[in-house]
């Protein structure tokens, strides 16, 4: 009997009914296709947690949790959205959670926190945008990260977050906006409203 | 001339990207038509972009480094084992110096799926908390690298009536840097023991299955580096079956013993140990 996991691994590319048929094996009892599973997409999970959290003990940690978090809900799934899209939000969230902890201990600010471990070959820009991301709002960062670094397609990053694409679209562009700011492409906008703002418009709900 | 301010500046950003709704667009025209601050902000937002694309592009990729990876391949294999338990009993006139139980091994039905149990000297159980997860809450699940309570006492010295050393099979490849994990997941892991994901064959660990063979075995590495055994997970290490015990009191926390862990001049067979 061919089991689903050596059944997806004999194929090539990863794909979304082969990710729906390992989670299908795993809440069937396979020991081994949920980390089959994981295997197939950690990278661009990691990725995600890492840049969100900017921290890389925190982002591990996140991102375990999220991924038993899963293993554990699988059974939940409903097949609505492919399965990278459900690990993905998982990841979000868990990340959201960590970040809401961290803010509500008043001396541990992200912009604080410690900085991703830069590889030897870093050069300063990375070093400047990374810094910038770190002090953008939550969600323009999030949407920032997911759109523009990783590069997943607006409509799957609005499922991902559970918000209309126009929502997506703008956060992008409030984001970019601001890290144009941060970067000195762009001056500061006017001292008189110096804090960030997490006002939503109206044009930031429509879709 | 004073910039805009960052609501104007968010308000600007959502027409580049052209989500406002017609009339609000149209506003925001007037105001690139009519104020130099408006227009100086658009023609800075969209010179940028270019810059912007370049830089977010060239940010280095970030794949998920080695020892993430192990820590996260070890937490889903530990919690994707079904959660029946298997206990080696190992009777009290062979394996003295662990003064085992004489009780039968008892299974610990574990509900969800890679649920964790833990087995005390009474044959009872208790099962995990989700406070097992590292510094997190969010999840249910315990994670195989937080510090779990230590599992009760099988050793002679505590003058017990008896104990088990309690078992897995993980499956899971140890290297040097996840065997220091091995010590908080297995401590907290004696169920899902499968004979079948024993690593066996020849040069596997089909042999120390048997509870006279792992008693050598164990008595072999206590021997070499005191402390007494909490759990012994039948797993592999850098890729060769290894057993993985976790110490109590002795020179070393985890040791990783090769197939011949017991036998008359194999000693413990150490492949290494962690302090």
């Amino acid at each position: 009997m061919v089991r689903p996991v050596d059944r997806v691994q004999s194929g090539g590319e990863p794909a979304a009914s082969d990710d729906k048929a390992l989670l299908a094996a795993h809440v069937a009892g396979d020991p081994d296709a949920f980390g089959e599973l994981i295997r197939r997409h950690r990278d661009r999970l990691w990725a995600v947690a890492l840049r969100t959290l900017g921290d890389r003990e925190e982002a591990a940690d996140a991102l375990q949790d999220a991924m038993i978090s899963a293993l554990r809900g699988s059974d939940r799934f409903r097949g609505d959205s492919a399965v990278t899209t459900w690990l993905h939000r998982i990841v979000v969230n868990a990340c959201l959670d960590r970040i809401r902890r961290r803010q509500a201990r008043p001396t541990v600010a992200l912009a604080d926190s410690d900085p991703v471990p830069a590889p030897a070959v870093d050069s300063d820009t990375a070093l400047d945008v990374r810094a910038a991301l770190a002090r953008l709002p939550d969600e323009q960062r999030i949407a920032l990260i997911l759109v523009d670094i990783e590069g997943y397609p607006v409509g799957e990053v609005a499922a991902i977050l559970r918000v209309a694409e126009g929502t997506v679209k703008s956060r992008c562009a409030r984001g970019r906006a601001r890290l144009a700011t941060l970067l000195g492409h762009l001056r500061n906008p006017a001292p008189d409203r110096a804090v960030p703002s997490q006002r939503t418009t109206n044009s930031e709900e429509a879709g | 001339m004073s910039p805009i301010s960052e609501d104007d500046l968010d308000r600007l950003a959502d027409y580049t990207a052209g989500v406002l709704d017609p009339p609000e667009a149209a506003e925001v025209d007037r105001l690139i038509a009519t104020e130099p601050a408006w227009a100086r902000a658009y023609d800075e937002l969209t010179a940028a972009q270019p810059t912007l694309d370049e830089a977010l592009s060239e940010l280095p990729r970030e794949p998920m480094p080695a020892d993430v990876a192990a820590r996260l391949d070890l937490a889903v294999a530990t919690a994707s084992r079904p959660g029946t338990a298997k206990v080696v009993p190992f009777p009290r006139r062979r394996w003295p110096r662990f003064a085992l139980t004489t009780a039968a091994a008892v299974a610990v039905g574990v509900a969800c799926v890679g649920g964790i149990a833990a087995l005390n000297r009474y044959g009872g159980t208790s099962s995990t908390s989700s406070s097992g997860l590292a510094k997190g809450d969010s999840a249910t699940a315990p994670s195989p690298f937080s510090r779990a309570p230590v599992l009760p006492n099988t050793g002679a010295g505590a003058g017990a009536a008896g104990g088990t050393v309690p078992t897995t099979a993980s499956g899971v490849d140890y290297t040097h840097g996840t065997l220091t994990m091995a010590a908080s997941t297995t401590s907290k892991a004696p169920a899902a023991a499968h004979a079948e994901s024993v690593p066996d064959g020849p040069g596997g660990l089909g042999r120390l299955s048997a509870p006279s063979a792992l008693d050598a075995c164990l008595v072999a590495i206590t021997g070499a580096e005191g402390g007494r055994a909490l759990s012994v997970d039948y797993a592999r290490y850098q890729g060769q079956p290894a057993l993985i015990v976790v110490l109590s009191g002795g020179s070393a926390s985890v040791v990783a013993a090769g197939a011949g862990c017991g036998l008359p001049g194999e000693g413990a067979a150490l492949l290494d140990s962690v302090g």
